[in-house]
């Protein structure tokens, strides 16, 4: 637990730019289509849930190239391997840091653009984001020693995985006759689904990567 | 040698991309021996020694003393490229502060140790990524090329803490594609 | 030292003497299912003539999702035995099953232009079905993109069986929401809802499609493994080419 710890506080401790650059896209898109929709503000609040959840679904996958990808190609991941230490610990702070320098802020963003009125759309935006985060790791770390490097194949592997979670997480979030229990069970059975499966193949993908 | 071996390699065979690049190769490496491994270039030097630092699988034909703590430093330097060199090595071996200190004065980095790795030379980075191997207090030392860069001031130096390090019953096994100045070394080659 | 498959002899042979019994029955089944679903079967009371669509459409869905389980299983076999014989078969069906999901998608489009006035709806079972035929082009793509072959075998083994969780939410998805597309008819815990004199051609056609399914995986097996062999004797000869000169 305190090898977690010490890992994600060093993440954290880095200029991470591209977190900051995906956050910046998501903005500026907001703020486009909050100005292109000016006209009609019906329109805004209707389409409020659907362009915050698709938007930061696009955000992640796009970021998600970059996860392990500084790490393998400076040599840590190899030293890392060499000195025994526990992928599984490496990982799991790898998605935890990444989620707290995007997914958390995406999920402040989409309470200030409510005006902070729906709580299941902030949490759902938040805990999706991680469980895309977790599951995107895999074909993010399966990608790593390819010649698939920044092409298309990652958000086209993530996108099997991205698509059903973000419209169970929507449709629980937005409609007004789910209760709140069963959209919280249903949305930690993902969550849980999404870390056991990432924690058993992201550290097989990246021992495959170096081989 | 009545010393048991630190590390044991019995009829290792690997092969790359269809083609073959070792064949039943064993050899012994005790405390206090050197190990040199040349060839030409693509002979497999470096997949052999990643193979016995454990990167990234665990062969069981390479088998090393139990609790032995090894120390590897690839072809990468393995560096931050935006923290400084005291923050690289802090973080990566977690010594105390005065341990680090004394290191970084013997290899004469202590002018760097503020500065971030993204501005230091090619030579500059190869030596703190080589301080590493004494840091750690490793018996052995997994080397890939490491005079790569390195000015004949700094040379020197490395293969001076290497004499200490052999000295002091510990074993090295380095890839290298000029000639050694170790006298007792063991070398390996590796055809193509 | 050289990698070899765990005993691909007495598979390659079983599979030689099947290949030419499974392409007779997979003629003579496709040609009956044929003749009887378009020409002989009734037509629909409400669709009319276009419900002779589901004759292909139907038993290539059943194909894509049977195919995507198949690479699933073989690659968790693969997994725990640790021969690449199952890679290899995983491999080859692929293509087969993308195939299918293509299929499926196409002829479905083209029967939801007359039933349903659309070409396409954002529902769950035919956007899942869309996200499987993605799954086996990120498969294939995954795979080709390593140059060494057992990495990338590998690597699609995982994303076969991570995406397998896709299966049963097509499976089930027409149960589980009201959509547009119809919910299960014939693959149901209750009586099949569907008559018996197009039950049988469906049934004929399912036939078919599996095996000439078997067959294409045959040849394309017996492809790789050719492939593997040739390359194993290259390095053979390589050993023995080294041997001789350094003698």
């Amino acid at each position: 637990m305190g090898n977690l710890l010490t890992q994600m506080y060093c993440e954290l401790k880095y200029t991470s730019q591209w977190a900051l650059h995906v956050l910046l896209v998501f903005l500026s898109l907001m703020v486009a289509f909050g100005v292109l929709s000016s006209k009609n503000p019906a329109l805004w609040q209707a389409f409020l849930p659907m362009l915050l959840m698709g938007l930061s679904y696009g955000m992640t996958s796009l970021s998600l190239g970059h996860l392990f990808r500084d790490d393998w190609e400076d040599g840590t991941l190899e030293w890392l391997m060499s000195e025994g230490k526990s992928l599984e610990v490496y990982g799991f702070a790898k998605i935890l840091a990444h989620w707290m320098r995007l997914g958390i802020p995406l999920a402040i963003i989409a309470g200030v653009v409510t005006g902070f009125t729906s709580f299941p759309l902030i949490f759902g935006v938040a805990i999706t984001t991680l469980t895309l985060i977790f599951l995107g790791a895999i074909p993010s770390a399966l990608c790593l020693n390819t010649k698939a490097n920044n092409s298309i194949l990652l958000p086209l592997l993530i996108l099997p995985f991205g698509i059903p979670m973000m419209v169970v997480s929507m449709a629980a979030a937005t409609d007004p006759t789910v209760g709140i229990y069963s959209y919280l069970a249903l949305q930690g059975g993902l969550f849980l689904m999404s870390a056991a499966l990432s924690l058993i193949a992201c550290p097989f993908a990246l021992r495959l990567a170096l081989r | 040698m009545a010393t048991l071996p630190l590390l044991k390699v019995t009829n290792f065979n690997q092969s790359r991309s269809g083609r073959l690049l070792f064949k039943n190769l064993s050899f012994e490496v005790h405390p206090g021996q050197a190990i040199v491994l040349m060839g030409p270039n693509g002979s497999g030097k470096t997949t052999l020694l990643r193979c016995l630092a454990g990167i990234p699988d665990v062969f069981p034909e390479i088998i090393k003393a139990s609790g032995l703590r090894q120390s590897y430093v690839g072809h990468l330097n393995a560096l931050k490229s935006s923290l400084t060199v005291r923050q690289n090595l802090c973080q990566q071996t977690k010594v105390p502060p005065e341990q680090l200190t004394k290191t970084l004065e013997d290899w004469g980095l202590m002018p760097l140790q503020d500065r971030e790795i993204r501005t230091l030379s090619a030579g500059q980075k190869r030596q703190v990524a080589l301080t590493r191997l004494s840091l750690v207090g490793a018996k052995l030392w997994l080397v890939d090329e490491p005079i790569t860069h390195l000015d004949a001031a700094a040379t020197a130096h490395f293969w001076a803490s290497l004499q200490a390090h052999l000295r002091s019953e510990g074993a090295v096994v380095l890839t290298s594609h000029t000639p050694v100045p170790l006298s007792q070394a063991k070398v390996v080659v590796l055809h193509g | 030292m050289v990698s070899h498959l765990s005993h691909p002899k007495p598979l390659l042979r079983m599979a030689e003497i099947l290949l030419p019994w499974a392409a007779a029955t997979s003629f003579i089944f496709m040609g009956a299912g044929l003749l009887w679903g378009l020409i002989l079967s009734p037509a629909d009371y409400q669709q009319g003539e276009s419900v002779r669509i589901m004759y292909v459409h139907v038993p290539a869905s059943w194909g894509a999702l049977c195919v995507y389980t198949a690479m699933a299983i073989l690659s968790g076999l693969a997994f725990v035995t640790r021969a690449p014989l199952f890679h290899l078969m995983a491999k080859s069906i692929a293509p087969i099953g993308m195939a299918f999901a293509f299929i499926s998608l196409g002829t479905g489009a083209i029967w939801g232009k007359p039933t349903w006035g659309t070409w396409w709806v954002w529902d769950a079972r035919l956007t899942s079905m869309l996200l499987l035929f993605i799954l086996y082009l990120g498969y294939w793509m995954l795979v080709s993109m390593f140059e060494e072959e057992e990495r990338g075998l590998s690597a699609g083994a995982v994303i076969a069986l991570v995406g397998w969780v896709n299966v049963p939410i097509i499976k089930w998805s027409v149960d589980w929401w009201y959509t547009l597309h119809q919910p299960a008819s014939v693959l149901r815990f209750a009586k099949p809802a569907i008559h018996w004199t197009m039950l049988m051609p469906l049934l004929c056609m399912a036939m078919a499609f599996a095996l000439y399914g078997l067959v294409v995986a045959i040849i394309r097996f017996r492809t790789e493994l050719t492939k593997r062999k040739v390359r194993a004797f290259q390095i053979r000869d390589w050993i023995v080419q080294q041997e001789k000169e350094a003698a």
